[in-house]
This record gives structure tokens, C-alpha cells and sequence, in this order.
């Protein structure tokens, strides 16, 4: 059965992609020039639900981090440094970057796992601020101290004259970005299935339920946190790298900016916690809203995204997922009353 | 006769089909950096009201198409994305911040239209490390710099100090991208001029999680007791700088802050009495294109100009308007031309493109900057002495 259960999901989750992956073609043949800019939009709603569902990966196991600025901070300059200092090919960056968010991650989760609740988000909070000291207190040739450093793109297709617009080179790289950020949303969404469906999922709930009794049961709580909290550094991690690249350059103060780690927890309450599918539903439908306001509102649409995100929050508790759960709750109570009252009456004319 | 109609006939036909012309605008309305952003788009909209009222450009009203980067990377690339492929822009006005300026580089060279910029002062210039936006884009064709580079502000801030003939300068900067380059520039170029740094401190500014709380630095500053203490952060650092400067009693004989703006009201706080700074415009400049401007400002906005940016972009869209009309047309390559060869008018006086360290296009100089001093509430020039609105008081 729950073999089974894995597959649809993977399934579902293939499909998703898979149609995700179709976009830019789509979007190209029916929008034309106009398609970059759709794209960039995609990049960016695709790029929050990376950090979104690598949040939620956390939050199944109880705990309130805000370290995601910090692991995303320590992704983009591993990348970063590692250019600057041997020129490895670009692509290595991504990867490195990843595992050097779990050594992180690592450290930082052995220290401060055992730490509930509040104390742990503050601990997590400063880690952030810790690691902005330190890139900043690195030798300039380095980290480039307080400026920061630059990095090349991951892609910069030429343009040829008379052979293509110069639109087309735009589409071309944003399409690249949007494929690579789609494989790393890809392998959250691999991730976070296998966590749902092994026995993972049960520690998780049982180590955020209540400690103790997990203890009882079996369950290493301090382990399953740190698995929980690594899986979801390497992740975001190589987003960070990802991003260094595509804007060019990192520096302190912006890359280690706490507006990630609120991003990174708004969007999974929005959305449903614990799932996989509330973090990326939230993602886009928040960066669908935010743009259409953006569009519509062009004074205040801000306000009136933050006016929506705290009414969302208010009258959907449980998110997205959590609406949609209660609404299929009384369609179902509908329809069995129907039946009820079909029933009855069958009965009174037989 | 017949050509002759026939010419006037196309003309006019032209004429009635003609697109206006549209000049898509990147400014951080929202966010972090909002005060300066609403500041550009009020330059903005009275240029083009008197553009406008001028008669447009090429005959037709000017357009303009105004899009909030929120001075974050990912944003202003979206943003400029959709200027150049849903709104089909062929000029590119605005800017600010240096790191969406870093991140914009790539897709301004993929589109290559005219970009003209207010923002992004960062040359990266001196620091072997990193390129800056001079060194990225400033010998592309295309690419106009209209603000002054970071060097140059510091050149103007030489020309000051060096006039002033203090003995010795205690340094605070804010310890991020902004504070921390300029203060390592400035020390270099006060010692070379054989004043003595007293004192060279971080601090964490307001604006990037600091507390506000200076009162252990200030301390060291009135131990160092230098003539001049020059601080380097940002706008909401300038309020409890210069109260905890006065609740301490640490009076040093000047105090000079770089914020790149100042906030707005703020000379109406009496601890800012006497403590100077660097701007670019202020609405008491004698000079009469300064008056009008400001006159002109305040019957559209109610207020004066209290941000230099407002003027930097009143500056920006009448020198493309003027360029275009000049030129005849919106091909590129004669656009070019005329802003290279132009000399235009602006609240800051005369000025044209010339070349700098490396851009090709550079608009203002370290010429650009004023040293004004909070007097009695009010901002007064105090230097260069030529467009002085007051004399300099000493704070003790």
C-alpha cells in the first residue's frame, strides 16, 4: 500500500514537472517576446517554492528555524569562493555549495537541536548573523570582505546577428535558469515524497508531537532533526548558489538578508505545513497575486498583498491545503446526506 | 508641387501613425530604499508634465513607464524584462541601487538599448577584487552614467576637508558595501593630505539589524577628541548618531555624515544643528534653473525637493527628451550622438557627457556635490564657496 502510495505521488509529481518543464515553449509560442519576462516570473516563483518546501522539510519535525538565510548565504559564497580562489568550472559550485550548507547545518544542528521552540529560532536567527561577521572579517582576497565578489552567469547564450532577435537571447537564458531551478524544485519535491512516504514521516510527526513519547518509542528526536535540518540546508543551499550566479554578485549584507528566511517560513503556513504540495501551491499562487497587484495597484500593492497574506492566514489556519481539505470534508458530508435521504425515501416508497 | 504635397501628405500621414515615445523607468518604489525611490519618480513626472507642455517629444506626448525595483536584484530583472518585451521600451531611465545595477548587467547587454543611469555608483575602481558597474558596463556605446562614480564623491569630499584645514578626522562607518570601501578610500586620501585618522570604527547600521545604539563608539570618539568626526551610513543612522553625539558631550569642532540620503524633516531635529553633508541639489541654489525647479516642484508636489535624486531625475528624462528631438528620430545610433555631443540644462546648472576612469559617458563629477550645514533648521550651502548660502559654523 504504501509502495503504491509512493509511486502515484512520484507520478504526480513527474507529471507536475514535467509540464513545469514545458513552459518555456509554451509560453514562447503563444506570448512571443513577451515570454522572457513570464519566464522571469516563473524563475521566481519556482525559485520560492524551492525555499519554501526546503523550509517545511524543518518545520515536520517541530522546529521554528530561520537559519535559511544562513544556509542560503553560505551556499552562494561557497560558490563564490570556490571560483575565486581555483576557477573550478562553474557547475561545481552548485554541488559544493550544497554540501557545504550541510557541514554547516551539521555543526549548527549538533549545537542547538537539543534547544526547543523560541530559543532555537533565536539561535538559528544569529547563526545567520555569525556567518555575515565572518565573511566580512575573512581576508578580502577571499570572501571580498564588506563589497562582496562577483561571479560569472551559469548561462550566456551569444546573440548572432540576423540569425535571432535579440529577445530570443534573453528567452534562451532564462529558460536555462528556469530548467535548473526546476531541477532543483524537483529534487525537493523527491525529497519530501520520500520523507511522506517512509517511515521518516512517522519520527518526524512523532519527534514534533511530543519528544518524550518518541523517545519512548524509539525515536532518536535529536537525530531526526538533524537529518531533517541537513536535507533541508543542502537544498537551499544550491539555490544559493544558483542565485549568486544569476545576479552576479554576492555580498554580506544581502546575501545573508533574514527577507530569505521570511519568505522561506511565510510561504509553507500560507500554503498547508507538512506537505508537499502546500509550499509549492503557495509559491505560486503568492507570486501570481503579488504580480497581479503589482500590475493592477501600481501605489501600494504591497499593502494590499500583505492585506491578503494576513486575511489568508486569519481565515485559513491550516493554508491553502487545509481549505481545500475542508471544503472536500463537506462535499463528502453532502453527498452522504444525499444518499442518507435517498435511502430514507427509497425505503418510504418500497 | 505635386512632391511637394506629396512629401507634406506622407508627413502628416506619418505624423497621425506616429508611436509615442516611451522611456521605460527602474526605481525602487517599495522597500528599503523607497524614500529615494518616490523621490526620482516625483523628478520624473514634473519633467514630463513640462516636457509635455513643451510638446512632447517628436510630436508626440512623452510616455513613460515606471516599474518598482525594489532595489533587489531579482525584481529589477524582472522588472527591466518586462520593459524591454511587453512594453517595448527603447530607453531605460532610473536606478539606484549598485547591487541590482550588478545584476541588471547581463540582460542590458543581451538588449543593448539606451541606458541611461542615476544609480549604481559602485566603479569597483581600486579594488582589484571586484568589478564595479564602471568596469562592467562603461565602455559599452549605450551605456550614459549620469550620477557621480564612488571615486568622485570622495574627490569632492578631498576638496572640502582639504579647505577646511582640520588636523585630524575620526572615521565611523557602517561596516556593509557601502560604509566600508568608502571609509578605507577615505582614510587613504586624508593621510595623503597629512591629517591624522584618529580613528577608524564599525558599526552596524540601523538599516542592516544594527541597534541605533552609537554610544560605546562616540565614546572613543571624544577620547580620540579629533576636529572632525565623518561618519559614513545610512539615513536612519543620522537621527541617533548626532543625539547620542550630544547626549555624551562629545563635540568634536565639525561632524560631517554620508548618508546617500537624508531623511526627510530632518532639520527640524535640533541635535542636527550644525552637522554637515554632501548632496547634489538643494532648492535654496541661487541659480535660476535651481529656483525654477524647485518652484516648479512644489506646485506639483506641495513641498520642495528635500532629495537630490528628485532633481538627478527631472535631469535624466529632459536630457533624453531633448536628445530625441534633436535627433529627429528614435534610431539609436542618432540618439546616441546627440546625448554624447549635447550640452543639456539641469537644477544643478549646464552640463553634458564626458569621459571618466573608463565610461565613455559619464554625466556629473565630483562638481556635482555641495557641502551644506543644518542651520537653525534649515539646510544652508556652505561650500565650494562660490555657491555658499551661508558661512560655516563650527560646532564648538
Amino acid at each position: 500500500m504504501r509502495r503504491r502510495g509512493l509511486f502515484l505521488d512520484l507520478l504526480a509529481a513527474a507529471v507536475f514537472v514535467g509540464l513545469l518543464a514545458a513552459l518555456p515553449a509554451a509560453l514562447r509560442s503563444a506570448y512571443g517576446q513577451a515570454s522572457v519576462s513570464y519566464l522571469a516570473l516563473g524563475i521566481r516563483a519556482v525559485g520560492l517554492a524551492v525555499l519554501a518546501l526546503s523550509w517545511d522539510l524543518v518545520a515536520r519535525t517541530g522546529q521554528l528555524s530561520l537559519a535559511h538565510a544562513a544556509f542560503y548565504g553560505a551556499g552562494a559564497y561557497a560558490a563564490a569562493v570556490l571560483l575565486k580562489l581555483t576557477g573550478a568550472p562553474l557547475w561545481l559550485g552548485v554541488p559544493l555549495a550544497g554540501a557545504v550548507a550541510a557541514v554547516m547545518a551539521l555543526g549548527l544542528g549538533a549545537a542547538t537541536l537539543r534547544l526547543y521552540g523560541i530559543y532555537f529560532a533565536i539561535a538559528t536567527l544569529a547563526f545567520a548573523e555569525v556567518l555575515k561577521t565572518v565573511v566580512k572579517s575573512l581576508p578580502f582576497a577571499i570572501t571580498g570582505g564588506s563589497v562582496g565578489t562577483n561571479l560569472p552567469p551559469l548561462f550566456r547564450p551569444v546573440f548572432v546577428a540576423g540569425e535571432m532577435e535579440r529577445w530570443e537571447v534573453a528567452f534562451l537564458r532564462n529558460r536555462g535558469y528556469f530548467l535548473v531551478y526546476l531541477g532543483l524544485l524537483a529534487l525537493a519535491i523527491l525529497v519530501s515524497v520520500l520523507v511522506q512516504r517512509s517511515r521518516l514521516r512517522y519520527a518526524f510527526t512523532a519527534v514534533r508531537t511530543n519528544e518524550a513519547v518518541a523517545g519512548v518509542m524509539g525515536v532518536n528526536p535529536a537525530r531526526t532533526k538533524l537529518v531533517a535540518f541537513v536535507i533541508s540546508s543542502v537544498i537551499v543551499g544550491m539555490l544559493g548558489a544558483i542565485e549568486a550566479h544569476r545576479f552576479g554578485s554576492v555580498n554580506p549584507d544581502a546575501t545573508f538578508s533574514v527577507h530569505t528566511t521570511v519568505l522561506a517560513l511565510v510561504t509553507p503556513i500560507f500554503g498547508g505545513l507538512y506537505t508537499t504540495v502546500g509550499p509549492i501551491l503557495a509559491a505560486l499562487v503568492l507570486s501570481g497575486v503579488e504580480e497581479t497587484l503589482k500590475r493592477t495597484l501600481s501605489d501600494g500593492y504591497l499593502v494590499a498583498y500583505g492585506v491578503v497574506l494576513v486575511v489568508s492566514i486569519l481565515f485559513m489556519p491550516r493554508g491553502l491545503i487545509g481549505l481545500f481539505r475542508r471544503l472536500a470534508r463537506r462535499e463528502r458530508a453532502r453527498r452522504a446526506e444525499e444518499g442518507t435521504r435517498a435511502e430514507a425515501l427509497g425505503g418510504r416508497d418500497a | 508641387m505635386k512632391k511637394l504635397f506629396a512629401v507634406l501628405f506622407a508627413a502628416a500621414v506619418g505624423l497621425a501613425f506616429a508611436q509615442p515615445v516611451t522611456i521605460g523607468i527602474l526605481s525602487p518604489l517599495t522597500g528599503g530604499a523607497a524614500g529615494t525611490g518616490q523621490a526620482q519618480r516625483a523628478g520624473f513626472e514634473l519633467a514630463l508634465k513640462e516636457i509635455n507642455e513643451a510638446g512632447g517629444v517628436l510630436g508626440q506626448p512623452l510616455r513613460i513607464v515606471i516599474e518598482d525595483d525594489r532595489a533587489d536584484p531579482a525584481t529589477a530583472v524582472a522588472a527591466f524584462e518586462k520593459l524591454m518585451t511587453e512594453d517595448g521600451v527603447e530607453f531605460i531611465a532610473g536606478g539606484f541601487s549598485s547591487g541590482a545595477t550588478l545584476a541588471l548587467v547581463e540582460s542590458f547587454r543581451t538588449f543593448q538599448p539606451i541606458v541611461s543611469w542615476i544609480g549604481g555608483a559602485s566603479s569597483g575602481i581600486g579594488n582589484d577584487d571586484f568589478e564595479g558597474i564602471e568596469e562592467l558596463l562603461g565602455e559599452e556605446e549605450w551605456f550614459f552614467h549620469i550620477h557621480p562614480w564612488d571615486y568622485q564623491n570622495v574627490e569632492a569630499t578631498f576638496g572640502f576637508i582639504r579647505d577646511l584645514g582640520v588636523q585630524s578626522v575620526a572615521v565611523l562607518h557602517e561596516d556593509g558595501a557601502f560604509g566600508t570601501p568608502g571609509a578605507a578610500g577615505l582614510e587613504a586620501g586624508v593621510e595623503a593630505m597629512g591629517i591624522d585618522v584618529a580613528l577608524r570604527e564599525a558599526f552596524t547600521s540601523t538599516l542592516t539589524g544594527g541597534t541605533g545604539d552609537f554610544r560605546a563608539t562616540l565614546s572613543k570618539v571624544g577620547a580620540a577628541n579629533p576636529d572632525m568626526l565623518y561618519w559614513i551610513g545610512y539615513d536612519s543612522d543620522a537621527q541617533p548618531l548626532s543625539s547620542q553625539l550630544k547626549e555624551l558631550g562629545v563635540a568634536p569642532k565639525y561632524v560631517f555624515g554620508a548618508p546617500p540620503g537624508w531623511p526627510t524633516g530632518i532639520e527640524q531635529a535640533p541635535e542636527m544643528e550644525c552637522v554637515m553633508g554632501l548632496i547634489g541639489y538643494l532648492p535654496n541654489l541661487p541659480n535660476p534653473e535651481a529656483v525654477a525647479f524647485a518652484e516648479a516642484y512644489r506646485a506639483m508636489h506641495g513641498t520642495y525637493p528635500d532629495n537630490y535624486m528628485a532633481a538627478l531625475a527631472y535631469t535624466q528624462l529632459w536630457s533624453y527628451a531633448d536628445a530625441i528631438n534633436a535627433a529627429g528620430t528614435t534610431d539609436q545610433a542618432a540618439v546616441i550622438e546627440k546625448l554624447k555631443t549635447m550640452t543639456f540644462r539641469s537644477p544643478m546648472g549646464e552640463w553634458s557627457f564626458k569621459p571618466s576612469t573608463i565610461a565613455k559617458h559619464q554625466g556629473f563629477g565630483a562638481d556635482m556635490w555641495l557641502v551644506f550645514q543644518f542651520q537653525n533648521g534649515v539646510r544652508e550651502i556652505v561650500w565650494p564657496a562660490d555657491r555658499a548660502t551661508a558661512p560655516l559654523a563650527a560646532c564648538r
